[in-house]
């Protein structure tokens, strides 16, 4: 190997940094952590309400926001971690990487929550309806798309399954946030100022996702 | 040699799913997600790195296969928007961010010619000013409730707006600073609509409400305008019985006199005090009496005395109070708002139309002589009296309607509309007389088209005894003999001079006059055909002219759409059929839904999207394709913005003001009692949570809930996909019944009775008071 082509080789190596089970197993639980404490402080909240259709409702909302920042922080990762190694090398693309697949997968168990939530109490008696309007549809194909995306997050059903390319598969996850979109813009109770501040907080960093990493450099850890 | 193209994974898995999705194109996105997920697993067999022949073949095989999914998005262009509710989406965002963005005002709708109530939702204050335009109008905010405010306007007492854009520019000033929003502006052009005549005299005149003035034309081609209080309705004249000049009334819906004028030289002869809200006018044959309906909220119908008329006491500037004075005449109390009235038969009974009962009722005045009315025959026609006219001797009484239902039970036949005059003998209250005037003509292009008698607005009797019949769905003025036998003289080319004409007038000596609101102009017809054209509004050139986003370049718009409303389809049915001048027939219809629905009314709908009961049309517009031009099989001319005119002129149309609110923008009422009425009811309605789907300041969130889940007990009588868009609230008192369905009969009831599951609002809790309250405030939004 030359000179030269040993310095193109230090950068697919930093990119290609490992990430390890313990890193991702750290993220994963930090996010539901995270999660399961917000949505206590929700529920209980939502206890509080004297309503029992408006506890209800706050329930499907707050574990629909839930879901979907989770959804747009992991899409948020990417391009996140492409400004971040300008700025400083560390945590390292794997790290990024960790919490990307950690928000993806608490995403899509909360999706699925939203929607076991909504069969369960406001659409109870309409289930038919999720196939019929719109909005609930998209809101279904996504809760669809991100549980396949939740399992084939881990390496071992992928081995199981032999399946490969996975990269394009999990390129859904970009769908499911336009299925999310058309399922806010047309929902009932989702304040549409909320639905485009957040949407469009998420999609300004989208161009640094055309960014490289930042090469490593003498001197840095 | 070319080396092969070598394609990325992504590249093949989304060329592999348009290729799938193309054999079976449905316009949905789950498609698209199962057409990428199948050749994502699809490919999984392939080799990683696949190459394509980048030969010429190669690549007229590539194109080829790849214009098989193009063609089929470009012919699932049109369908995916409307499968994916997408199509409206840009305006549906836009009117959910008004109601969301604080300060919110409701409705976003003002126009210039009647008063009219303001919803402001403000968070974080104590007191607003509304400022309409750049130095225009100051209005005062009256808080109803914390953050909400009430803005009342009446531009004859405050003022028109400033500027002349369609979108006028607010101000609203709180304590925490001054916001501007944009409400869409109209400027209504002269609308002369029915006629009082006398034949004797030569003269005809008729009402502009929304320009405030009296149109007068003469048989021989005299024209004149004279200027009203606020909103005439109706007019009349009488003559007097000692042979000297007669008089000519004026009833107003937002000023409490009738106006006089003195026949032949129409110079002002003085005011009678009746209270406002004034409906029609009906004068007895002997010309003793004088009618006026009372719309406002206690219905009644007041019997003057003509000789009040003619000796008319000076009535002081600001009235003492609104109750007529005792010796003109005598009233009769309703039960329901009347709507058109006439005196018949010989001993000068009142029969009077409802639209809301669908019902044609007489009084007659007691032989004991106390002065009391007393109904004594009620005929239940099915649907509204769109029209009706006495016959000259006062033996019959003719009545325009869309169906007539004698059994009692509604018709079940989809979007059912048969126009026809019935005939009633005025002492029996029998209808002797059933003529079905939608007809076909040689113009039929289509099988089973219809393109005349569509759509009676007014029926006239002359003094030759043939009725002359003005016709709205088909620009057309007929003259029939009363029997309906012999097949009618149509006046042709009514469509050039007048389009959707409303009024007729028999002139004397063979002359009659029509009128038209929608082209702002009336015109006189001979036997020779049109004799004499007035242009009351402004001519369409001049308004095409006006500088684009101008108000009045807009109103070229409004009046192509009104004319589309009262233009009837192929089907003989136009959008005015059901939505009576707007408004509704109070009628239940099949339209695809079970059970019978009956008709919204369109006034108020602006900034209200997405429409219909389910909410699945986000733009007016869309109804036109959907239902126009499908369903009902399109209309005879073609207008290439028909939707969108269609559209502009619904979305200004205002809700009829709140006879409650009357007095206090025009200055005339301190608004604190109503005002504390309101906000005890608010605090109800917030407890009970009311306000999650009702949300200020247009009582709409604009969104829809399953049937199921809000009614459970009439949901379960509908499919489970049901959907029901809540409503504004603005101005619900005025409906007679609530609910979807009309199954409720008061507001008390649809918060009690039809709450039984406790979740169309939490008012499971709330004390017998506090229900009334809420209902209380529920009726004067």
């Amino acid at each position: 190997m030359t000179a030269g082509s040993h310095s193109r080789v230090e950068v697919p190596e930093a990119k290609k940094q490992r990430v390890t089970g313990s890193t991702r197993d750290r993220a994963l639980t930090r996010v539901a952590a995270v999660t399961m404490v917000a949505l206590f402080g929700i529920m209980i909240y939502a206890a509080a309400e004297p309503w029992f259709w408006l506890k209800q409702l706050h329930a499907v909302r707050a574990t629909g926001w839930a879901a979907v920042v989770a959804l747009l922080l992991s899409l948020l990762m990417t391009p996140l971690s492409r400004l971040w190694s300008f700025w400083k090398p560390q945590p390292g693309p794997a790290v990024w990487i960790a919490y990307r697949r950690a928000f993806g997968v608490v995403s899509a168990v909360l999706a699925w929550v939203h929607l076991g939530l909504s069969l369960g109490t406001y659409l109870r008696d309409s289930w038919p309806a999720v196939l019929y309007w719109p909005y609930l549809r998209s809101g279904l194909v996504a809760a669809c798309v991100l549980t396949i995306l939740f399992m084939t997050s881990f390496s071992s059903v992928l081995a199981v399954l032999r399946l490969k390319g996975w990269k394009e598969l999990h390129r859904l996850a970009y769908v499911a946030a336009i299925l999310v979109l058309h399922h806010l813009l047309l929902s009932p109770f989702a304040p549409r100022q909320w639905v485009l501040v957040v949407f469009g907080l998420c999609l300004l960093p989208a161009p640094l996702r055309a960014l490289r990493t930042r090469r490593k450099r003498a001197g840095d850890p | 040699m070319a080396s092969d193209f070598r394609a990325s994974p992504q590249l093949w898995v989304v060329v592999v799913a348009l290729l799938l999705w193309a054999i079976w194109p449905v316009p949905e996105l789950w498609a698209g997600v199962l057409a990428y997920g199948v050749a994502w697993l699809l490919l999984q067999a392939r080799p990683r790195r696949s190459t394509w022949p980048a030969s010429g073949f190669g690549i007229a095989l590539g194109l080829m296969l790849l214009s098989i999914p193009a063609a089929a998005l470009w012919r699932a262009r049109a369908d995916f928007p409307v499968e994916e509710g997408l199509r409206g989406l840009g305006i549906h965002t836009r009117d959910r961010l008004r109601g969301e963005v604080s300060p919110s005002i409701a409705p976003p709708l003002i126009t210039t010619d009647r008063p009219q109530t303001f919803y402001v939702n403000a968070s974080n204050t104590d007191t607003l000013r509304m400022i309409l335009g750049e130095g225009g109008p100051v209005l005062e905010g009256h808080a109803v409730a914390d953050d909400l405010f009430a803005v009342f306007y009446d531009p004859r007492r405050h003022g028109r707006p400033t500027g002349l854009d369609a979108q006028q520019d607010v101000l609203l000033q709180t304590d925490r600073g001054i916001y501007s929003r944009r409400l869409s502006r109209v400027d209504p052009e002269p609308h002369p609509r029915w006629f009082c005549n006398d034949p004797e005299l030569g003269w005809a005149a008729t009402p502009s409400e929304e320009t405030d003035e009296l149109i007068l034309i003469s048989r021989d081609g005299d024209f004149g305008r004279l200027d009203t209080a606020d909103g005439p309705v109706d007019c009349a004249f009488l003559k007097d019985a000692d042979g000297g000049p007669g008089r000519l009334v004026v009833s107003h819906r937002y000023d409490h006199r009738l106006l006089l004028f003195s026949t032949p030289d129409f110079q002002p002869a003085g005011e009678l005090e009746v209270g406002p809200f004034q409906g029609r006018m009906a004068v007895s044959p002997d010309q003793r009496l004088l009618a006026v309906a009372r719309v406002g909220e206690a219905p009644s119908i007041q019997i003057l005395r003509a000789r009040s008329v003619f000796e008319p006491e000076v009535q002081p500037e600001t009235p003492k109070t609104t109750e007529v004075d005792p010796s003109l005449g005598e009233r009769i109390d309703l039960e329901v708002i009347p709507d058109w009235i006439a005196f018949v038969g010989d001993r000068d009974d009142l029969a009077v139309s409802s639209l809301e009962k669908r019902t044609l009722c007489r009084f007659r005045r007691s032989d004991a002589g106390a002065g009391l009315w007393q109904e004594d025959a009620h005929l239940w026609l099915g649907r509204p009296a769109v029209t009706l006219a006495p016959s000259l001797d006062g033996r019959r009484l003719f009545v325009a309607t869309t169906d007539y239902r004698p059994s009692g039970e509604d018709h079940r036949g989809n979007h059912f509309i048969q126009d026809q005059i019935l005939t009633l003998d005025t002492e029996s209250w029998e209808v002797v007389a059933q003529a079905l005037t939608a007809r076909r003509t040689e113009v039929q292009v289509y099988p089973g088209s219809l393109d005349s008698g569509l759509s009676p607005m007014a029926i006239q009797q002359q003094t030759d005894g043939a009725l002359r019949v003005v016709f709205a769905g088909s620009d057309e003025v007929w003259r029939v003999d009363e029997s309906f036998v012999r097949p009618p003289e149509v006046t042709a080319g009514v469509d050039l001079d007048l389009v959707a004409p409303h009024g007729i007038a028999d002139l004397g000596e063979g002359r009659w006059a029509a009128s038209s609101p929608a082209g702002g102009a009336v015109a006189v017809y001979g036997e020779q055909g049109l004799l004499f054209f007035h242009g009351v509004a402004r001519k369409d050139a001049e308004m095409a002219s006006a500088p684009r986003g101008s108000v009045v370049r807009r109103g070229l718009a409004l009046r192509r759409g009104e004319r589309a409303f009262y233009e009837a389809t192929r089907s003989g049915i136009s959008c005015q059929s059901c939505h009576l001048h707007g408004g509704t027939d109070h009628s239940p219809h099949d339209i695809g839904q079970t059970p019978l629905l009956p008709t919204l009314t369109v006034r108020g709908l602006t900034g209200t999207s997405p429409y219909l009961r389910d909410g699945s049309f986000p733009r007016v517009r869309d109804l036109h394709p959907g239902l126009a031009d499908s369903l009902l099989r399109g209309y005879r001319r073609y207008f290439a913005t028909r939707a969108e005119d269609l559209e502009a002129w619904v979305e200004s149309l205002p809700r009829p003001l709140h006879p409650a609110h009357l007095a206090m923008a025009q200055g005339r009422a301190s608004v604190d009692p109503w005002a504390d009425k309101v906000s005890s009811g608010m605090e109800v309605f917030e407890a009970a949570a009311c306000h999650v789907c009702h949300t200020p300041p247009a009582f709409t969130h604009l969104g829809g809930h399953p049937a199921r889940s809000l009614f459970p007990e009439y949901g379960a009588q509908l499919r489970p996909t049901v959907f029901l868009d809540t409503p504004s609230l603005l101005g619900i008192g005025a409906k007679g019944h609530w609910l979807q369905d009309g199954r409720a009969d008061s507001l008390e009831e649809v918060l009690v009775e039809h709450n039984r599951g406790n979740r169309h609002g939490d008012t499971a809790g709330l004390s017998e008071q506090q229900i009334h309250e809420l209902a209380q405030m529920l009726d004067f939004l």
